[in-house]
């Protein structure tokens, strides 16, 4: 939802790339500058993580930045947010979209200009909810983006570590843990044979095969280990289920 | 198992299989064996890079008590259209073959749903898969994996 209300406002009033530059040029003089404050980090991923995660790391750079490019000081109206042009409040960061973000959470909060400014500068807008991390990150996880929800959950921890939501996706997308066993299995090359060979006789049914020989099947694989327990064959069949 | 300059690169290998004939969809696949957490038997899971997600089939789902509401809701999309279920934390054993290395015991994300079709476990990409080191030998029907 925030996500779509990011595009949707970025279609309506967020500045193109070359009005910005040339915005911000005007501002400072130079636009050497604005790249090496900012470099450009492609992939959405990327993106949305540095969108979050500016709202409680980089501020002071963000703010440096829009000072440096004249982008903060000028403002006419300092203490009302909405009578500044969307242009004077953004970073000259042609990639951000933690600027973005920021700037539009402030508008829907109707935040004062220096309570913008406050944000910038560490965490969460004064006085207001926390950023909704946990549907942020089920976003990405709908996206299928793995990597960027994880850096999106690691800013989340700090701040709302407690929150069941984040604390369940902290287990379900931790690395997976790994170790090793001795325990091995036997070469089902056998098995494959079988399979290869009678999988058509078997369509839509679990089997379980041990050798080259059908141990037993099951039109369901709780019938199927219902059968295995009962016949307790010496070595563990192989179990698969034929489309 | 397989080195990669003094370093071990993988720990172990099993036979895959990649002829299922009679099968509805008999195009070639790789399967690989697991074994679930609390199952003695392998089962066999298909080997799928192009998968956003590992999937567990929903009757070993079920049997493993993973369809009771636990985990991350997700949305995923599938060839058979828009599936809705959860993302959880799977146990299971990729084990080797006897005489042929180490077994490999992990748990990872895996996408649960009562309605996905039976018989289908798929080891994808994101939190499985990117997590390991596997190598195919595919004329000996190897599969290597380590960590």
């Amino acid at each position: 939802m925030l996500l779509g209300d990011l595009s949707a406002a970025a279609q309506i009033n967020i500045p193109t790339q070359s009005t910005r530059l040339k915005t911000a040029a005007d501002r400072s003089g130079s636009t050497s500058q604005l790249g090496s404050s900012f470099p450009r980090i492609e992939g959405v991923g990327s993106r949305v993580i540095r969108a979050v995660a500016q709202m409680g790391g980089p501020g002071p750079r963000l703010i440096r930045t829009m000072s440096a490019a004249g982008c903060v000081g000028g403002s006419q109206n300092p203490n009302d947010l909405e009578a500044e042009h969307p242009t004077s409040l953004y970073p000259p960061d042609i990639s951000s979209k933690g600027a973005r973000f920021q700037y539009l959470y402030a508008r829907r909060r109707r935040l004062s200009f220096s309570q913008y400014s406050s944000s910038l500068q560490g965490g969460r807008p004064l006085g207001e909810q926390a950023p909704p991390y946990g549907s942020l990150i089920r976003q990405l996880l709908d996206r299928d983006q793995l990597a960027a929800a994880r850096q999106l959950l690691m800013t989340a921890l700090p701040t709302q570590g407690d929150d069941p939501e984040i604390r369940a996706l902290q287990v379900v997308l931790a690395v997976p843990t790994m170790r090793t066993s001795t325990r091995t299995d036997p070469d089902r090359s056998r098995e494959y044979r079988w399979l290869a060979r009678n999988a058509a006789s078997h369509r839509h049914h679990w089997v379980a095969v041990e050798g080259e020989e059908l141990v037993a099947t099951g039109a369901t694989l709780a019938e199927l280990r219902a059968r295995l327990r009962d016949l307790t064959p010496p070595r563990k069949p192989l179990i698969h289920h034929i489309d | 198992m397989l080195k990669l300059g003094d370093d071990e690169f993988t720990i172990g290998r099993s036979k895959f299989f990649d002829q299922q004939l009679g099968a509805a969809e008999p195009t070639a696949k790789i399967f690989v064996k697991i074994i679930p957490r609390d199952y003695e038997e392998p089962i066999l899971a298909q080997l799928d890079t192009g998968a956003a997600w590992s999937v567990l089939d929903s009757e070993i789902a079920r049997e493993m008590g993973l369809l009771a509401g636990f985990g991350t809701p997700k949305e995923l999309s599938t060839r058979e259209g828009l599936k809705t279920g959860r993302l959880i934390r799977v146990g299971l054993t990729i084990p080797a073959d006897d005489g042929q290395g180490e077994s490999l015991v992990l748990d990872a994300p895996f996408f649960v749903c009562p309605d996905w079709p039976i018989g289908r476990t798929f080891l994808g990409y994101s939190g499985f898969l990117d997590a390991l080191r596997f190598a195919l030998d595919a004329p000996n029907y190897y599969f290597y994996f380590g960590q």
